[in-house]
């Protein structure tokens, strides 16, 4: 992988503003590598070769002109399919969607980049409807890791880790609803940042859960994820679960660093199925920011069956015309669920929604006397494409429900986590660094920290291409 | 759980499942109902206070 392939965001900016590149030269350098290395990771599905060349071209003649283009100036980044792309179809990884027109304008967050200087140069595989965790599409073939792509990306933006991890682009957009940002970042060896609950505006991206839905960057860099972040944050009234509170810039704050926070690791459910690697790649974390206190959410196995329940449901009912007429259209991963979502009685799916609110109250009460939370962000490293089943705790149960073990009890209750890559085996593997709702600044904060100890980094296979 | 059950049931929602797909559906439904029980118990001993918001976890405490 060459230099420009493994360059930030941030250093990206810095050498356009300095002159030392282009917005044009950057551009058609990562066009070409996407046309070199797609066919091997399957991280696009669709490029946009010419809006993103007449993009550049506008950034370096206002660069030229001594305007500012804005804080990403000639950044490339890539969407999750499921965000519309004024001229393409939003696929959200499915056949169905297929058949829609193309989306008249891009989604809100798409806008708010490259309002800030980023350049869009295309979107990017998933799982369809979002309702995975492998990134594995039975449409258009996985997402590929990029460390091994004989093994699974992760899903579901499962064509945003294998971009980002891969060095096709340095900053790419995902949504998490049980887990869909952090599992690739884990598995891929990148970072990923799901916001709070309501903090970035859903305006123009296919839903999955409306209820636990969260839109978020991925990156290789704490930096370019804050960088990033705040582009993106501002109240939209079009999108009703948007929070109306204003930004709270994180830029700034980050580099402040771990010290005087009070971080401890989650016990119980969070250690109880995590295997050999998720467990010291959390001591790894531990130890370099001096941790010595374990937290156990009581809350957390009924947290997580809530959210499973949650997530049947909702799904089931966003596509309950399609489960009624034309099932054989969904991927065969899918249509069971489907099908048995929309049978669950209504009562389970109030008392989830009632937990919801408990676990939240459990977790609260936590932060009276907690800044930040650790925990693993997988229980293993990336499966090999095709897998079915898993080990846990010594049994052996079916993969696809159980790789979100614990990603999905913090998305419940809508907290803000930084998934960390953390070296220290063959594959990558992640830790979530998790904080109290609007915090975003205290997850990033101790992510930097790890990242200047070096207990974090960005994964690098030498064996890799 | 008697797939001839689920059918029946999912039929009068309106949904036919295919055939092969019936004992798939079935167990599914097995799993997700063995949480569902979980979480209606312990949802159950829970104040109606904790309905509201359902679906606004932390935005709408702000508006």
């Amino acid at each position: 992988m060459n230099a420009t392939a493994t360059a930030t965001a941030t250093a990206t900016v810095k050498a356009i503003r300095a002159g030392e590149t282009s917005a044009s030269a950057v551009i058609n350098a990562t066009l070409a590598r996407i046309a070199a290395d797609n066919a091997r990771l399957g991280a696009f599905t669709d490029i946009t070769n010419d809006r993103a060349s007449k993009r550049a071209a506008t950034i370096d003649a206002m660069l030229a002109a001594g305007r500012d283009p804005g804080p990403l100036a000639g950044v490339p980044f890539a969407v999750k399919n499921l965000f519309d792309v004024a001229g393409l179809t939003t696929r959200a990884g499915s056949r169905i969607n297929r058949e829609l027109p193309p989306a008249t304008r891009d989604a809100v967050l798409i806008e708010r980049l490259e309002s800030a200087g980023a350049i869009l140069v295309g979107a990017l595989n998933m799982g369809e409807y979002a309702y995975d965790f492998t990134g594995e599409n039975p449409h258009d073939g996985p997402s590929r890791n990029p460390h091994d792509p004989s093994r699974m990306a992760g899903g579901s933006s499962g064509g945003s880790g294998s971009a980002v991890a891969g060095g096709l682009v340095p900053l790419a957009l995902g949504s998490d609803t049980n887990g869909s940002i952090r599992v690739p970042a884990s598995f891929c060896g990148i970072y990923g940042l799901k916001p709070t609950y309501g903090r970035l505006p859903r305006t123009g991206s296919f839903p999955f859960v409306d209820s636990l839905d969260h839109v978020g960057p991925m990156a290789r860099s704490v930096a370019d994820l804050a960088l990033s972040y705040d582009a993106m944050q501002g109240y939209d009234p079009d999108d009703p679960f948007c929070a109306d509170r204003p930004a709270q810039p994180v830029s700034e704050l980050f580099r402040q660093g771990a010290d005087g926070l009070r971080i401890a690791t989650l016990g119980g459910w969070f250690r109880r199925g995590a295997g050999t690697q998720a467990l010291a790649a959390l001591d790894t974390c531990a130890r370099a920011l001096g941790v010595t206190r374990t937290i156990t959410l009581h809350g957390a196995e009924r947290a997580r069956e809530a959210a499973f329940v949650i997530t049947n449901v909702e799904g089931a009912a966003l596509h309950l015309s399609a489960i009624r007429n034309r099932i054989g259209d969904f991927g065969p991963a899918i249509q069971d669920r489907l099908m048995s979502g929309a049978l669950v009685p209504a009562a389970a799916y109030v008392m989830a929604q009632r937990l919801r609110r408990a676990f939240r109250a459990e977790v609260a009460a936590h932060f009276t006397e907690i800044d930040v939370f650790l925990a693993p962000a997988t229980p293993m490293t990336a499966p090999l494409l095709g897998a079915e089943t898993m080990e846990l705790d010594g049994k052996t149960v079916p993969l696809k429900p159980n790789i979100g073990l614990f990603t999905q009890p913090l998305s419940f209750i809508g907290l803000p986590v930084v998934a960390v890559p953390v070296p220290g085996g063959d594959m990558p593997i992640g830790v979530q660094v998790i904080a109290a709702a609007g915090r975003e600044d205290l997850a990033l904060r101790v992510a930097h920290t790890l990242a200047e100890t070096g207990a974090a980094a960005v994964f690098h296979n030498p064996e890799a291409k | 759980m008697d797939p001839r059950t689920v059918a029946t049931f999912a039929n009068a929602a309106g949904i036919a499942i295919p055939d092969d797909h019936l004992q798939g559906v079935t167990d599914t439904l097995v799993t997700t109902m063995d949480m569902a029980a979980r979480v209606m118990e312990a949802g159950s001993t829970l104040p109606e206070a904790a309905n509201a918001p359902l679906f606004d976890a932390w935005a709408g405490e702000k508006r």
